[in-house]
């Protein structure tokens, strides 16, 4: 998909290609325009000026009179709409209607998102998670026959459990279908997503692969792991990790964890390492590639990921 | 109760069905096309739709008289289709009232279309369904509440309505002479107790259709 929109109001230009299947990592402070852009595809916008083109398809083409209108596609936004004079299982049929039909995948997406209690239900007896966790079924049961999915926010509402859960469904709809995810989680970015658009002020700031962004100094992306230490959850920022290759008696450093580096990613001076503790947690570390090369570190190497106290927050 | 007073009240009830049927089949697509419509021109069209709730009663009443003249265009095509002149008819009468109670219907209607929302539309439209499947199977029936409230308003107003119809209807006898100007001339008559029994009959009619809308619909503002 090849795009170059520009927008009066609300003000913004992107202009940026990606390739027709993948998860799309859409990130940006609040009002940065991640919205808009996927609104703008979706063909909600109005008074939209420039091109949209796929493989396939014109959607826009100012310069050839081609308008934008809404297109097939799979929306969703944070606050998703149901049609509220259905209930769940009408609401998805209305869907499953105006896609490819398979009842299997449909019941199957019910169960695992844990919804089969809530199919005689009507919108306004659910609540904000629920809506959202009906709405991603009806997303994609509408993508077996749009393969564009435009989800801005989607599982906002949804608790840590329940949103690895449809991130983990969503994964297995990326081989198939262009999917832009707008998220305020750059970590869930860093381990579902294949590319990041990140976006400042109505106008694309950056665009490469996450490894790539992670290690780029042109944004600075707050990635961090959540683990578990002394029975307690932490977060800690993939900069206030520092390696070593022994654990180091005379430094100030008390937290050196024992752990493998599981995946190497250098770009433009500095390096990101997945590491992976003894007890499975996984945890991301940045340092520059001078220190990569200097202590020679490879892949399943054994090493010490070092953090002061102060660096992580509860 | 006089039996012309019994004619009277039937011709405005009459009046009021067809005004309101006609304004259904009007307004309906009219108020759609104001409430999801990205055209340029829905403020002026907008515009022209209330005109008739801030006019008075004489000034419309007058431009409908000049539109609808036996010299006019539509007032001379109506006679070569009919052999009857339109002003100071009952089809006169009925042209008059749908252009004076449109607002009354449209309004309302284009509030509840709003309810319902653009992205509504949008998202049934990005899910693959046609204009006419997202109007009768989503539109229509989450605004039937409105419709209804609409249509009812229409008609109360269409019933009580004086001035226009004075000024393009007259005071035709089995034609024209609605109730509320039967009650008119009770009252020049000093006919009072005609005219309050009359009146009466409109009060009661007016205060239970607003009662009953209270009860039943949720949208609140009728008239935005």
């Amino acid at each position: 998909m090849i795009v170059n929109i520009q927008s009066d109001k609300p003000n913004y230009h992107y202009q940026f290609s990606v390739s027709d299947s993948g998860i799309i990592g859409v990130y940006g402070i609040s009002g940065s325009g991640k919205t808009s852009l996927l609104r703008a595809i979706a063909g909600f916008g109005d008074q939209i000026k420039g091109s949209i083109k796929t493989d396939n398809n014109t959607l826009l083409d100012s310069v050839h009179k081609i308008t934008l209108k809404v297109q097939k596609c799979s929306y969703m936004s944070q606050n998703p709409i149901l049609f509220p004079h259905w209930t769940v299982q009408e609401n998805l049929d209305f869907a499953e209607t105006h896609s490819v039909e398979s009842k299997k995948d449909t019941t199957d997406l019910i169960h695992g998102l844990n919804c089969s209690g809530l199919l005689n239900k009507y919108p306004s007896q659910l609540s904000g998670g629920e809506k959202q966790r009906i709405a991603f079924i009806r997303a994609l049961i509408c993508s077996r026959a749009t393969q564009l999915m435009l989800l801005d926010e989607p599982f906002s509402a949804l608790d840590i459990e329940m949103r690895k859960t449809a991130l983990n469904i969503l994964q297995q709809y990326r081989n198939n279908n262009l999917i832009f995810l707008v998220t305020h989680d750059i970590n869930e970015l860093y381990h579902y997503a294949n590319e990041l658009l990140y976006i400042d002020n109505g106008s694309i700031l950056y665009q490469d692969s996450m490894e790539a962004a992670m290690a780029s100094n042109q944004c600075h992306l707050p990635i961090a792991s959540k683990v578990i230490l002394d029975e307690k959850q932490h977060v800690i920022y993939a900069d206030d990790i520092s390696i070593s290759l022994k654990r180091q008696s005379d430094s100030s450093i008390i937290h050196q964890i024992p752990v493998t580096i599981t995946n190497i990613h250098s770009a433009k001076g500095l390096s990101i390492l997945k590491l992976i503790t003894h007890d499975k947690q996984q945890l991301i570390a940045k340092i520059t590639k001078h220190s990569l090369d200097t202590l020679q570190l490879t892949l399943n190497q054994e090493v010490m990921a070092n953090f002061k106290a102060t660096s992580y927050s509860k | 109760m006089l039996t012309t007073d019994f004619t009277a009240l039937l011709l405005s009830f009459k009046l009021a069905t067809i005004t309101v049927l006609i304004l259904l089949i009007i307004g309906i697509p009219l108020a759609k096309w104001l409430a999801f419509s990205r055209s340029k021109s829905v403020p002026y069209v907008s515009s022209l739709v209330v005109l008739p709730l801030v006019l008075p009663p004489t000034v419309l009443g007058f431009y409908l008289l000049s539109i609808m003249r036996n010299e006019s265009w539509l007032g001379s095509l109506f006679i070569k289709l009919t052999s009857q002149q339109l002003i100071f008819s009952f089809s006169g009468l009925v042209v008059a009232s749908v252009v004076y109670s449109l607002p009354f219907v449209v309004q309302p209607m284009v509030a509840t279309f709003n309810n319902i929302g653009k992205e509504t539309v949008n998202t049934a439209l990005s899910m693959g369904a046609s204009k006419r499947t997202i109007f009768w199977k989503i539109i229509m029936p989450l605004s039937k509440k409105g419709i209804i409230s609409a249509s009812i308003l229409g008609f109360v107003h269409t019933l009580g309505e004086f001035g226009v119809v004075l000024m393009v209807g007259g005071n035709i006898p089995d034609q024209t002479r609605v109730v509320s100007i039967e009650i008119f001339n009770h009252v020049e008559n000093l006919e009072l107790q005609q005219a309050n029994q009359l009146s009466l009959i409109l009060v009661a009619i007016s205060f239970a259709v607003i009662l009953w809308m209270n009860f039943n619909n949720n949208n609140k503002q009728l008239i935005s």
